[in-house]
């Protein structure tokens, strides 16, 4: 199994209610964020382009935060993941330092945390928080080993891309126009 | 930046990005644990060329210092630990791909022998006390009739940490003024040349504080070749990395660089040395201090800055 997820970023409107549930389904502390939304604006009036962005730790294949972390409190779960053992981690912040997307915080307590792809929720086949509140249907999550699952269909439609690829990451969460 | 992109996000409203994620403690243990690696590869090096009965004074308050320092050092990487009670599991895991967990091996492996050295070249001091522990003899002859082997273990391992230094930062993806395989030996270098520093300042023996003093000149020519490499490696390798480089050049952190690091920490007390060395100038314990405050400052401008530019803006 590979999760990923795939977003429409022409379905997205904004609204940041991925953000609002993820913070309510995972109990983020104050300050910190799992999910945000990231509003890109190019080009020149009258000539502009809005994209947004519902933005998360990227799950990605080559992670910088699994290689760095000194005592394996980051892993790749086997299903396409990325996890935190908070029972494992020291708050070196090595992981942090790695990650190019500034997808992880410290929480209160002083472990690291970060979007989990709420795998407790896909565990028990129901969607992700964000996914389940987006409603205009912009976020989709699924097995991309499965060609009939929505995030392999809405990959074929071409045209995707990832959060700066440039770091060399393999990013497995997905955007698509 | 592109010009004409503007980005705005939740977090950005939240004045979450840029937040500085190490702040002081690495910096100092980066110092200190460079500071430590000099000083083994200074007296192994001097253990190994001139033998053990050269060995000086100067040299045997080195080797006691250096388990003080890096207790220090690792004690200021502890307090930047957010989660201090699992400290003890960078001792139940080897992670090879992970530089930092390499390095907490290094360190355990680097008290013995600094032990082990100390014993085989005791300080005077330290006399009285070791013929009270009878037990201690048979070790200490050990370590003396195997001063050689622990000599150039004491150099490999002091090469080992000073690479590691660095390597812990090179590693991160995801800053790019650290992406660069340069570091690693720019901190060997500068860790070297302030373990020579330190040794300087201690120093009476003449002959070899100008033996120092010439060690220090090469150091420093390499560890200036080191930063050029380095920044022109980086201004040529993209936008984003020529962004962090100017950081340090013509950018906010230019003056701690170029004027404290480069000018007051490197070139001054080259020159100094170098005419001290020709009898033009007196020898002065301030030229080895501004090696060791430039070798400090020199960690504390790269890890702050290098945390300033990264791949994302929102
Ligand atoms: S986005 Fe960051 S935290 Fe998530 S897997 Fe990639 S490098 Fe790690
Ligand atoms: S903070 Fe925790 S998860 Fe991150 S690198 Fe350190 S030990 Fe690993």
């Amino acid at each position: 199994m590979r999760r990923a997820m795939v977003i429409d970023t022409r379905r997205c409107v904004g609204c940041e209610a991925c953000v609002v549930a993820c913070k309510t389904e995972n109990r983020v502390p104050e300050g910190s964020y799992r999910d945000w939304v990231t509003q890109e604006t190019r080009g020149e009036y009258p000539s502009l382009e809005l994209i947004l962005r519902s933005q998360r730790c990227n799950h990605c294949s080559n992670a910088p935060c699994v290689s760095n972390c000194p005592v394996g409190a980051s892993f790749y779960r086997g299903d396409g993941t990325v996890q935190v053992d908070r029972d494992l981690c020291t708050g070196c912040r090595a992981c942090l330092e790695s990650c190019p997307y500034g997808a992880r915080y410290v929480t209160p307590e002083g472990f690291v945390d970060k979007c989990t792809l709420c795998v407790h929720r896909l565990d028990e086949g129901k969607p992700t928080a964000c996914q389940e509140v987006c409603p205009t249907g912009a976020i989709a999550v699924g097995d991309l080993d499965d060609p009939t699952s929505l995030v392999s269909l809405r990959l074929r439609r071409g045209d995707s891309s990832v959060v700066a690829p440039e770091a060399g990451t393999h990013p497995n969460v997905y955007y698509v126009r | 930046m592109h010009p004409h992109i503007e980005i705005d996000s939740t977090r950005l409203a939240a004045h979450l990005v840029a937040e500085r994620v190490w702040g002081w403690e690495v910096p100092v243990y980066l110092f200190l644990g460079g500071l430590v690696a000099g000083l083994m590869i200074a007296v192994s090096a001097a253990i190994l060329t001139l033998g053990k009965e050269r060995a000086t004074k100067a040299m045997r308050l080195g080797l006691l210092a250096a388990p003080v320092l890096l207790s220090l050092g690792m004690g200021s990487l502890f307090l930047d630990l957010t989660y201090k009670l699992h400290v003890f599991r960078f001792y139940t895991t080897v992670v090879p791909s992970a530089p930092m967990s390499l390095g907490s091996w290094v360190l355990m492996l680097v008290y013995p022998v600094q032990l082990a050295l100390i014993l085989a070249l005791p300080h005077s001091m330290l006399d009285p006390y070791l013929a009270r522990v009878p037990q201690l003899a048979a070790v200490r002859a050990w370590a003396e009739r195997n001063v050689g082997a622990l000599a150039l273990a004491g150099l490999g391992l002091g090469v080992a940490l000073g690479i590691y230094t660095g390597v812990l930062l090179s590693a991160t993806v995801a800053r790019p003024l650290w992406s660069s395989g340069a570091l690693g030996f720019l901190f060997l270098a500068s860790g070297s040349s302030t373990g020579v520093a330190l040794l300087m300042i201690a120093e009476r023996d003449h002959a070899m504080n100008a033996l120092f003093a010439k060690a220090d000149i090469v150091l420093i020519t390499l560890e200036l070749l080191l930063i050029g490499s380095w920044i022109v490696g980086l201004a040529t390798q993209g936008p984003l990395y020529r962004e962090a480089a100017t950081l340090l050049i013509k950018g906010p952190y230019a003056p701690a660089f170029v004027g404290v690091v480069v000018f007051g920490g490197l070139l001054v007390p080259a020159a100094l040395e170098t005419l001290s060395l020709r009898g033009k100038a007196l020898h002065s314990r301030w030229t080895p201090a501004l090696v060791l405050a430039g070798g400090l400052i020199l960690r504390f401008v790269i890890v702050y800055a290098g945390q300033d530019v990264g791949f994302v803006t929102g």
